[in-house]
Formats: C-alpha cells, structure tokens, sequence
C-alpha cells in the first residue's frame, strides 16, 4: 500500500484516506513510508534555508519527528507535502534564530562587546546573520555573491525566494506554508527580488545578465 | 506593513513562467542552490531512534524490548535477581554455617582455698587422698 494507494485520479502527493488513517494510528510502516518519500525533498529544503549540512540533517530528523507527534492535526485538505513543509518552515525559523543569537554571542565575546538584539529579532523575525559554512565555498564567483547577499537578508524574504524560486511551489502552496495570503506572498516575493538583485548588482559593479 | 503589503498585492500581477524562468537572478539563484552536499544515507533510522527515545521506548522498539512487555521483562528482571542471591547463598553457606572449632587451653585449676570463720579448707584431689 502507497501514499497514493487506491485513489484514482487523485491529484499528485496528495495522501489517500487510507494511508492517512494509518498514519494516525502511527502505523510504523506506514511512516517508514512517508519518511522515504518525503526525506530528500525536505532535507534540501533544509539545507536551502540553513546552508549548513550537519544543521539540515539534524533538522530533517527534527521534522519528521514533529511530523509523528502531530500527524493527527493534519486534516487531509492540502498535499501532506506542504503540511511538512509548513513545520521544516517552522522549525528552520526557530533554528536560524537560535543560530544567529549564538552567533552574535561568540562575536561579541570576540569583540569583548555585550550582544545586541536587533530590531528584526526583537520582532520575531531573522537575520541573515547566520553563519552557512556550505555556501562559503560553493559556485562560482556570482554564485558565491548571491548566497552571500541571500544569507544576509531578512528570514522572511529568504524564506520566500527560496520556496517559489528554488523550489518552484505555487503561491497557493507558499502561502499555505509560510501562513501569508497568496496576494502577500506576491508583495513580499517582488520586494525580495527587488532588494536580491539591487545588492547582488552592487557588489558586482553591474547589471546581473 | 501589513496593510503597506496588502495595497500592494492589487498592484502585482502573476508573473508569466517564462519571465520567471529567463530572469538571470532567479536562474544564478536556482544555480546556486541546486544540489545539496549528499547526506550518504537515509535518514530513518536516525529518525526511528529519536522516536524511541522520545516515546520512551513505545514506539520503534528494539528488537529485546519488542518481544516483551515491561510487565515481564520486570518479572524476569526480579526472578534474575533471586536466582543470583540464591546463587550466592548456596555457593557462601558452607562457610557460613559449619563454624570452625576452637580449642582453647584450659588451664590448670590450684587448690581452692577458702579461708575464714569455721571455714575448712575445700579437698582437693591431693588432700583428698591424705
């Protein structure tokens, strides 16, 4: 028996009552299952939003985990696809802000400085000032300068590039996992495009071609 | 900056695929960020063993504790125990119930005397004889 298993015509990834009931039941096989399926896609997204490859792997066994212990508050609406990656989204949040206050912590120990909390942390929100080891050596030279200005933009417009640019989901499926409405998720994703190639052009001295 | 967002929303209009896809941005992004270093395994059996953990054991159990229930395996712990000190007993009894024999000199008893006011002098075995 499959995620898709006797639902004909059921639109792709979307989980079959069966399986859901199984799920609930915390049948073992059945997240055996899911993990197998869901694992690589949610651990590149990880990886994507933490750009650090023993953070991501701790965080994708996180997230299924979470996915177990809640698995009966997803209701079967949407793809169980965005549901987990609602709570990868979620969880990741709460890591890179964790990262980041330690990372400010260690340099302002270095620098002999009290930690400042910045106003977008103080809302709730995250700097880019987390350090991702993986993406100081990656690429080439534009590449580099791309991650480098995507890592240090504010959580909530990285999180938004990354979802409909790297990973291509519809505004629908953003929205659904960051909790923004569709016509939000076009604002921000405009504005994040905008300030992504205003710096990446600044630091290369020239239009992106 | 909610409502700055939501005035905006009307303004922008869903963006054609193909604008999407030739914007050289959004492809040296997709560039940048397209393979992650290969983590080499599967994650489950990491994941089922966090699950153990955190459910105390009741879910993904190991093979030991899944053919016994705690019930038993409690019972079998105690029985273990008792056959130990049962063990110990027999193995230690000897030593503890057969007490080694200690002779002690006994020493050679004078003659008692007892003097005093129409006191005799007590026989001993030589007097005795005289």
């Amino acid at each position: 028996m499959s995620i898709q298993d006797d639902v004909p015509g059921e639109e792709e990834r979307k989980v079959s009552p069966r399986f859901l009931e199984r799920l609930r039941r915390r049948d073992e096989q059945a997240f055996n299952e899911l993990v197998l399926t869901y694992e690589t896609q949610v651990y590149r997204l990880v990886w994507r939003m933490l750009g650090s490859r023993e953070e991501a792997e701790d965080m994708t066994q996180e997230v299924f985990v979470q996915v177990f212990r809640s698995i009966e508050t997803f209701r079967g609406d949407s793809k169980i696809s965005t549901w987990i990656y609602r709570i990868a989204m979620n969880l990741t949040r709460n890591r890179a802000k964790y990262l980041s206050r330690r990372h400010q912590k260690s340099h302002s120990e270095l620098d002999g400085t009290e930690p400042k909390e910045s106003h977008n942390q103080a809302e709730g929100r995250t700097t880019g000032e987390t350090r991702r080891p993986d993406w100081d050596a990656m690429g080439n030279e534009a590449e580099r300068i791309v991650l480098q200005c995507l890592g240090e933009m504010e959580g909530e417009f990285r999180e938004i590039l990354i979802l409909r640019d790297v990973e291509q989901l519809t505004y629908e499926e953003v929205g659904s996992i960051t909790g923004l409405a569709p016509g939000t998720v076009k604002s921000r994703l405009h504005r994040a495009r905008s300030l992504l190639k205003s710096q990446v052009e600044e630091r290369l001295g020239g239009k992106v071609s | 900056m909610k409502d700055e967002e939501l005035r905006r929303d009307s303004d922008i209009e869903d963006e054609p695929q193909s604008e999407r896809e030739s914007d050289p941005l959004g492809g040296l992004l997709k560039s940048a960020l397209r393979d992650p270093p290969d983590p080499g395994r599967s994650f489950l059996p990491k994941i089922q063993e966090r699950i153990r953990a955190r459910t105390r054991g009741r879910f993904y159990r190991d093979r030991w504790s899944a053919l016994r229930d705690p019930v038993s395996l409690i019972l079998m712990a105690a029985l273990l125990i008792l056959i130990l000190a049962a063990a110990v007993f027999l193995v230690l009894q000897p030593l503890v119930s057969a007490p080694k024999e200690i002779e002690l000199p006994t020493p050679a008893l004078d003659p008692l005397v007892i003097e005093g006011p129409g006191s005799e002098t007590a026989p001993g075995p030589e007097t005795k004889e005289k």
